[in-house]
């Protein structure tokens, strides 16, 4: 059986740079009034102060700080946004749900939650008369069925989620994801902890398409989650892959690009490859969102503005290492220079073509059936 | 008839009764006039806000889906094996929609034959163009030859007879559109003018009976004269108010809407004639694609125009672009229309550099940032067209409101007050017994 863990995205790769992410932290809020951590903010005054709650560790050192400056805004960079199920349950739900403001002006949650917000009516529309460069979000990321055009969010990073082999133990990268659930592979194998992202892969294994999602395919799906854990197949279903690689207990498991390209500039990460299946990868993003009752949208504005400029954007991306989807962060990391350039040609971070058509969005059901399809997953990964 | 009235006239109380017979007949010929009236304004509204808008919305969706799903298709066919799944899915999805959108529009035309017909047929024929491009498609992915003259058949049915059954559905919703707001203020006129007619006839009523009885108020009198003076009011206010919604709901949305349409229309068969000439080499095709990109913008979109558009000022290109920029009316129209603008430049430079490439390298842009940069193009489009849309069913739906309960005022007050006329008439007639 695997021993399951509570989803923490982002967070293993916090975990693993620990003293990269508190310093981080620390830059962040000096620039932004030297509130001196993420977590215990007051609730937002008014204008002149912006609060942004996000997941840790997903922005370079510097922008925040530079953006208050040239804004002459007080930013509260909170990164307490540390899983989409507990942020949706702990923060949103008691909050938004209630008819309460959740005292930030920014939210960016993965899109999934993005969906689900916009269906309560939880959110209030990007004020594009302020954001000129709305016209830069990757035309791919401008039609989605649920919001079409985005005019309710502004795509944060875009990631990739294929699989991570540990060549130490298992020589030859694993390639296909028939191949990492058949049970030869040589060591633990390890899914994440996302619904979407697991069962979209065992979807794509099965001939589906999860950009055209349908609930049977789905269930089927979970009945092949439920039958590898029960055989010992998937040994640990976690977010937390990162620390999971580096302390010996997955030898390959499903994990996320960028964390992944930035482990393997690590000593510990060094043999870690990353691979897209043969099958085709699943592709997810965290966007930007204004809340209803949001106490300075004009700031939020502002914000995503800021880093929808390409310059700012490829800062961004030379740190996380995810997809921007921003356009011209191509051309800004070349010049930018130095191993910015290099990301560039990072094609984790800029799929070639032949890869991009592989890479599938999950579609999404309406709020109940993910709901059963999230119950369900949670109770085969041993979460509830 | 008039030698009665004479003849009650010829006593006190018998004028008041001639007064009486006189008033109430004005004013229940009122009550009539404002209930035709204010009947006529409720269904045309009714029929507007519930029907004839969401038609003609659905008509310009439908019109817009199928070139999305043509410039899809042969986006997805230059792609060739693998195809471009996301390209192939926007052309499923496209199709999908498009059937629906015929059911909607179909529910919603009610027994209207000629234009059931036309759309039993846009079906026939989308069935066609359905099976020629999975004939394509089967073709290119097996590499047999033939697929591109299917393609080509395809795209030329839907640009000829689809196009055109599209057309002659788009000119009936329009001629509903112009039948349900076509002008009453002839009936509003009368309704107003009989009421203003009682209230002089109630003043003299009321002159007359503070005369012959020397007491210079009758409450019920002038309180009859008030209400016909309100319900000519309310009528005029509520007929005006509900023409003006319209009129705005047309001009800031309808018009708009078809504008927008015809914007994307135009952008989709550039683009799908742009991908035909890549598939057959064909240079008219590439002059037509050409034609059709003039019509938008007639010179290169600047950083400087869409800065110009996001401000409100003219851009310095002319075109059907330049149109949806002018027709912004606020900063958030404003913002979209500079959007679209900087995302057709993007979709023409893509264009001018596959032109620029080798034949092979020219398929692999089309495809790639061709594909990417045309729909974004599109979609912002879509977001200007969905503003457009709120607009105008928001515009409908305010003359609904401005219409709604204006029926019981023109009927109720003019009875009120030929009740109060005749009790207060009646007591002065008493006095007489």
């Amino acid at each position: 059986m695997p021993r399951p863990r509570q989803p923490t995205h982002h967070l293993s790769r916090r975990g693993f740079l620990g003293t990269a992410g508190a310093t981080a932290l620390g830059l962040t809020l000096g620039c932004s009034g030297g509130d001196g951590g993420g977590s215990d903010l007051t609730l937002p005054d008014g204008d002149g102060r912006l609060r942004i709650l996000t997941w840790p560790d997903y922005v370079d050192p510097d922008t925040v700080g530079r953006f208050a400056d040239e804004a002459l805004l007080d930013v509260a960079y909170d990164e307490n946004w540390e899983g989409n199920v507990e942020g949706l349950t702990g923060i949103l739900e008691p909050t938004l749900g209630a008819g309460e403001p959740t005292g930030y002006d920014v939210i960016v949650p993965t899109y999934w939650v993005v969906d689900r917000m916009l269906q309560n009516g939880w959110l209030q529309p990007v004020p594009i008369e302020l954001v000129p460069n709305h016209a830069n979000i990757d035309a791919a990321l401008l039609a989605l069925p649920w919001d079409r055009g985005a005019r309710f969010h502004m795509p944060w990073q875009v990631g990739i989620t294929g699989i991570a082999t540990d060549t130490d133990r298992v020589p030859v990268p694993i390639g296909s994801f028939a191949e990492l659930v058949s049970g030869r592979v040589d060591g633990p194998v390890g899914v994440v902890a996302e619904m979407r992202e697991t069962v979209g892969m065992l979807m794509l294994l099965r001939g589906d398409d999860p950009s055209r999602v349908t609930l049977p395919g789905a269930e089927a799906a979970l009945d092949d989650l439920e039958r590898l854990v029960a055989d010992g197949t998937v040994t640990l279903v976690t977010n937390d892959f990162y620390d999971a690689l580096a302390g010996g207990e997955l030898a390959a498991c499903l994990a996320w690009s960028g964390d992944i390209v930035l482990f393997q500039a690590e000593e510990a990460g060094r043999n870690i490859t990353f691979t897209i299946p043969e099958e085709g990868a699943i592709r997810w993003f965290d966007s930007m969102v204004i809340p209803v009752e949001a106490t300075n949208p004009a700031a939020a504005a502002a914000w995503m503005d800021f880093v929808y400029e390409p310059a700012n954007a490829a800062q961004i991306t030379a740190y996380v290492q995810y997809v921007s989807p921003v356009l011209g962060v191509r051309d800004a990391l070349v010049e930018l220079g130095g191993e910015a350039a290099a990301v560039a040609d990072n094609p984790l971070v800029f799929p070639d073509d032949e890869t991009a058509r592989r890479l599938f969005f999950w579609a999404g059901l309406d709020a109940e059936a993910e709901q059963a399809l999230d119950d369900r997953f949670a109770e085969i990964a041993g979460f509830s | 008839m008039t030698r009665r009235l004479r003849g009650l006239a010829a006593s006190t109380p018998g004028r008041y009764r001639a007064w009486s017979i006189v008033v109430v007949v004005t004013l229940l010929a009122t009550a009539v006039a404002g209930y035709v009236a204010a009947r006529q304004l409720a269904d045309a509204t009714d029929r507007l806000e519930a029907n004839t808008g969401p038609v003609l919305v659905a008509t310009q969706d439908l019109v817009a889906t199928l070139s999305e799903a043509d410039a899809a298709a042969t986006a997805a066919f230059l792609s060739g094996a693998p195809e471009d799944r996301e390209q192939r899915g926007v052309y499923e999805d496209a199709l999908d929609r498009a059937a629906r959108q015929l059911e909607e529009v179909s529910s919603l035309i009610g027994d209207d034959d000629t234009t059931h017909a036309v759309l039993a047929d846009i079906s026939v024929q989308l069935a066609r163009y359905a099976g020629l491009v999975e004939a394509a498609r089967a073709r290119n992915l097996d590499g047999t030859p033939g697929a591109e003259q299917d393609l080509v058949a395809a795209v030329e049915l839907l640009a000829g007879t689809i196009s055109e059954d599209a057309e002659s559905l788009t000119e009936a919703t329009d001629a509903r559109l112009d039948d349900d707001d076509a002008d009453r203020t002839l009936v509003v006129l009368i309704a107003v003018a009989l009421a203003l007619a009682a209230a002089v006839l109630l003043v003299g009523a009321h002159q007359e009976v503070a005369r012959r009885s020397r007491r210079r108020l009758n409450p019920a009198l002038l309180a009859a004269t008030v209400l016909v003076v309100a319900a000519a009011g309310l009528l005029l206010r509520g007929h005006l108010g509900a023409r003006a919604a319209i009129d705005d709901a047309r001009r800031d949305g309808y018009e708009s809407i078809a504008l927008t349409a015809e914007v994307q229309v135009l952008g989709q068969r550039a683009r799908a004639d742009e991908t035909v000439a890549l598939i057959v080499d064909d240079a008219g095709r590439r002059a037509a694609a050409d034609a059709r990109a003039a019509e938008l913008a007639d010179a290169e979109v600047t950083d400087e125009d869409v800065d110009l558009a996001r401000s409100g000022r003219d851009v310095t290109f002319g075109g059907l672009l330049a149109e949806v920029a002018q027709r912004a009316d606020d900063d958030r129209e404003r913002a979209a229309a500079a959007e679209l603008l900087t995302r057709w430049q993007r979709y023409v430079d893509t264009v001018d550099d596959l032109r620029a490439a080798g034949a092979d390298q020219a398929r692999a842009i089309a495809v790639a940032e061709g594909s990417s940069t045309f729909n974004g193009f599109n979609i912002s489009v879509e977001s200007v067209l969905g503003d457009n849309r709120a607009q105008f069913l928001d515009g409908l739906a305010d003359a609904e409101d401005r219409a709604a309960g204006l029926t019981a005022a023109a009927v109720l007050l003019p009875l009120i007050a030929g009740a109060a006329a005749l009790g207060g008439l009646q007591l002065r007639i008493n006095e007489y017994r």
